[in-house]
């Protein structure tokens, strides 16, 4: 590996071994086995694996809470022992372990206080934060009165507060709706996108699909596979064309265009919409009608978010000197960080186009005919979830920093879907 | 220490929303209110304060050291067995900077309830001053005021809300008597007949039983060599010195009936004629005898020539109490020195030869006001609190609450009681040699209180109670250390420095405060999962 990949590395595990004894020093669990990670910034990285197959014991380690049996791991090139790592890590564990007597701008304060933040920051950044995670309305009821999906929601604001470098995720939509899980899914790959290295540990196979570029799989404490989507989920022997509804003698005839070509056609169906996409769509829709207060996202991601922590400094002296509406009118001298290449972005201008199209146009609804042919699907309107996930992978528009989650929030427009 | 102070205040918010501490906080009000409103103490308004004292500071010590205790091991083992540790120790602070944290966040809650709950003590007992005593209420109305002192009434403002300075009698100097005496048994015996004895007495002390058979007779051969034996020699003169001191002065400590002894008190402040009066405050133990009732005569003089003042008392008191009377503070000399003459009156109804010893006859003097005596008995107070948190951050970072309540409550009761346990372990003198069992548990209490400090509940009330003055040294040696003139009983290391270095209950704080942080820094914080 090269130097320069090297200097990209923001956790390595080198044999990282974990074991635990028990009162007598005799070996109760061998946790995690000989793991070897190396994960790049900007790089969402999913732990995939069963319950007990060492997802959170290897999180732990990672942020100094367990101490290695064996092994070396560093976090920023740095023991994950020291402050200043710590600083650049958010963490979000497996359950939101937050004091049940403190309210959500009591416990915000109080984790930015352990980051140093001066006063006039926190108040600032817990007030974007309750607003990015829908909790504003609830900023003064105390945590243990919180339902657990909200507790999820002010546990990732915590895991924010000082907008860190690495955010470090233990099966964050664990007890979530789907409502929720879909923002947090979509606010990890909007932060990814900003250049936040993230690693996520579930045994949610769908989460995982959803935001990780890369994913390795552990079990029994040991890593059995590990690689990028792409090339984990490829079927290479196979080709999925999907086009408009098909008649019975079209699909006659490319029965028979299959057959001169000697390949067998395997299936034709209509496509089915996943059930997260048709609950999202009901309730996005009851939504817009019965707005709940205190659990309403504005679905805009947190200023201090958008932008490196060198500009977020910069920004913070400027309002200091001009007062924050100067400020916040005047352009920026420094763009946002380009968009970090994903593994669909060779496809990303071809959906782009098709988004375009078919916000003009309503396009009936398509087929999907899957067959061992090996033609591309450029030109074919997406079913939902893909336009959606297509939506997401958008780069930021322009004047405003991209609002991911804003379609399904309760202040977006439904009117505004492709779907209403 | 920004980190410490964030989490300072997280756990002073999180200790005020428990509940545990709403309820010792109505347990206390409860408890000041019924003792303010319904003691009322042996009937005099003095009796009725110092009662009140008494109980008010004893139970808010042990309340609030109860709360200390639970509050502290409740927030750091919460932390962990409720896994909130995992958020925070993410983040960036230190395992020091949350021990420490912690510690001052209980501290700054039972400080300011130690703060609320004195506070109310002292407006209580002003309160109590101000009512009316038996004189004052039996006095009718409307007729003209005697120059007569109501002593109750005194001895309110001069006994209790007074801070007063203990001060024992000066030492008899038996010097020269001990050297006459030393010089003629050497005269009388010869030097190496009064050795040869003492090494007999050694080698074979008498029975302590009578009827036990005689003993074997002692190796001569071996007596005349230890005799010859110069380290030996030097020993058995110093003991030798030793018994004949304490000899002559235990025939000086006693006076039998119808004789005098005269005792010098020095370093007292003189004071004005109209000033405060002195306190002679005794106990009287029959020697060798019982009686009940014992009566004497007292004579208070000022030896100071051009002064000729004395006063006389005459009393009749019990054996098995503590007596005093007021002195006129024209007694003490122009340099300090206060002459006692004690005559223990004969009576053939209530004779017996007395023993006195230096903390059995003191004068006391107000030295100060009673609110800086409060403040500074809150000092010590808070001081124990202080040792009691700490002691529950140690053992709260490695153990289970329950586990850690009961090893903190053993710490409490040990330290509390250290001056008894010491006592009754102490090795036995008289009886034989120390069985192993005795070794065993006097060595031990003898560790273990040199790792605790002394917490008796007791001295801080009692001082309050009895208008002791708690001087501002003693509240710096408890915070930082004590240098005390080693004892003969001292260990070797004391003995050789000629120095006894006590550490103060401050010190001890932050000492176990570091002995949790070095535990809690080699802590997994989670486990199997």
């Amino acid at each position: 590996m090269s130097a320069e990949i090297d200097n990209d590395v923001v956790v390595r595990t080198v044999g990282l071994t974990k074991v635990f004894r028990d009162f007598w020093l005799r070996e109760k669990v061998a946790a995690v086995s000989d793991l070897d990670l190396s994960i790049h910034a900007g790089e969402v990285y999913g732990l995939l694996g069963p319950n007990g197959s060492g997802k959170s014991t290897t999180l732990k380690m990672l942020l100094g809470l367990v101490f290695p049996t064996r092994g070396r791991v560093t976090v920023f090139g740095k023991n994950p022992f020291d402050v200043k790592t710590k600083k650049r890590i958010g963490f979000l564990p497996e359950e939101s372990y937050l004091y049940p007597f403190l309210d959500a701008r009591e416990t915000l304060d109080y984790y930015g206080r352990l980051f140093g933040q001066p006063r006039y920051e926190r108040k600032r950044r817990i007030g974007m934060l309750l607003d990015m995670v829908g909790l504003t309305g609830a900023a003064y009821r105390r945590i243990g009165e919180y339902s657990k999906g909200m507790q999820r929601r002010i546990g990732m604001a915590q895991a924010l507060i000082n907008d860190p470098d690495l955010l470090i995720l233990d099966e964050p939509t664990s007890g979530m709706d789907p409502m929720a899980a879909r923002q947090f899914k979509d606010l990890i790959t909007d932060l990814s996108r900003r250049g936040k290295t993230i690693i996520l540990s579930s045994h949610l196979l769908s989460d995982m699909e959803d935001v990780c570029d890369r994913v390795g799989i552990l079990f029994a404490g040991q890593l059995r596979s590990e690689g990028t989507l792409a090339n984990l989920l490829s079927r290479s022997g196979l080709t999925q064309i999907v086009t408009e509804h098909l008649d019975e003698a079209t699909c006659d005839a490319v029965r028979r265009v299959l057959a001169e070509a000697d390949k067998r056609l395997i299936s034709v169906e209509a496509p089915k919409d996943k059930l997260e996409s048709l609950f999202l769509r009901i309730v996005r829709q009851a939504q817009a009608r019965h707005r709940r207060a205190d659990v309403v996202a504005t679905g805009e991601v947190a200023e201090f978010l958008r932008v490196g922590p060198e500009q977020d400094r910069k920004r913070v002296i400027e309002e200091l000197l001009t007062g924050p509406e100067q400020v916040a009118a005047a352009p920026s001298e420094h763009p946002a960080p380009p968009p970090r290449p994903s593994v669909a972005e060779p496809v990303g201008e071809v959906i782009d186009h098709l988004l375009a199209d078919k916000a003009e146009a309503e396009p009936a609804e398509p087929a999907i005919a899957t067959a061992p042919a090996s033609a591309p699907a450029t030109e074919t309107p997406l079913p939902d979830e893909a336009v959606e996930k297509r939506q997401r992978e958008k780069p930021p528009r322009a004047g405003i920093d991209l609002n991911v989650i804003d379609d399904l929030t309760q202040t977006g427009n439904p009117e505004n879907h492709d779907d209403a | 220490m920004r980190n410490v102070w964030a989490v300072t205040r997280e756990t002073f918010l999180q200790c005020v929303r428990t509940r545990i501490i709403l309820v010792f906080s109505v347990i206390l009000a409860v408890c000041v209110l019924y003792v303010g409103f319904r003691i009322e103490g042996d009937g005099t308004l003095k009796g009725r304060i110092q009662t009140f004292l008494a109980y008010s500071t004893s139970l808010t010590q042990l309340l609030l050291c109860l709360v200390t205790i639970f509050l502290t091991i409740g927030v750091v083992t919460g932390d962990i067995s409720r896994k909130y540790i995992f958020t925070v120790a993410s983040k960036p602070l230190t395992r020091w900077q949350y021990v420490l944290g912690r510690w001052s966040g209980v501290m700054l809650l039972t400080g300011l309830l130690l703060v609320m709950s004195f506070g109310a003590i002292y407006l209580f007992a002003r309160h109590i001053r101000r009512a009316q005593t038996r004189v004052e209420m039996a006095a009718k109305p409307g007729l003209v005021k005697t120059e007569t002192v109501d002593p109750d009434r005194l001895a309110v403002e001069h006994e209790v809300f007074a801070a007063r300075a203990t001060f024992q009698p000066d030492p008899l100097d038996i010097e020269s008597a001990f050297k006459e005496r030393m010089n003629r048994l050497i005269d009388e015996t010869g030097l190496d007949n009064l050795i040869r004895g003492q090494i007999r007495h050694r080698l074979q002390p008498p029975p302590l039983d009578s009827k036990a058979p005689p003993p074997p007779p002692l190796d001569e051969k071996k007596v005349e060599k230890l005799l010859h034996n110069p380290a030996l020699r030097k020993q058995m003169m110093e003991e030798i010195a030793f018994n004949l001191r304490n000899q002559i002065l235990e025939s000086r400590q006693l006076v039998g009936p119808g004789r005098a002894t005269t005792l010098t008190y020095s370093g007292l402040k003189p004071e004005p004629p109209d000033g405060p009066p002195l306190q002679i405050r005794y106990k009287l133990k029959p020697f060798q005898s019982y009686t009940s009732t014992l009566k004497s005569a007292w004579r208070i003089i000022n030896t100071d020539p051009d002064s000729g003042f004395s006063q006389i008392e005459f009393r009749s008191d019990s054996t098995q109490t503590t007596s005093s009377f007021m002195v006129d503070p024209r007694t003490i000399t122009s340099d300090g020195r206060l002459t006692v003459k004690y005559i223990n009156l004969l009576d053939p109804k209530a004779m017996a030869t007395v023993r006195i010893q230096p903390e059995d006859i003191v004068v006391l003097q107000r030295v100060g006001g009673f609110e800086g005596n409060f403040i500074r008995a809150g000092m010590l107070i808070l001081l124990r609190l202080m040792f009691l948190a700490a002691a529950a951050v140690l053992f709260g970072v490695f153990l289970s609450f329950p586990i850690a309540c009961l090893s903190c409550m053993i710490i409490f009761v040990l330290s509390v009681m250290s001056g008894f346990i010491q006592e009754a372990t102490k090795l036995p003198v008289h009886s034989g040699p120390p069985s192993i069992f005795e070794y065993f548990s006097h060595y031990l209490v003898v560790g273990v209180n040199a790792v605790l400090p002394a917490l008796e509940g007791t001295a801080t009330t009692d001082s309050l109670v009895d208008g002791a003055n708690i001087p501002w040294k003693a509240v710096l040696n408890e915070y930082l250390m004590a240098f005390r003139p080693a004892q003969a009983d001292s260990n070797v290391l004391w003995r050789m420095f000629g120095v006894k270095i006590v550490l103060g209950t401050g010190l001890r704080t932050f000492l176990a405060l570091g002995i949790g942080w070095l535990i809690f820094r080699k802590r997994e914080l989670a486990g199997i999962t």
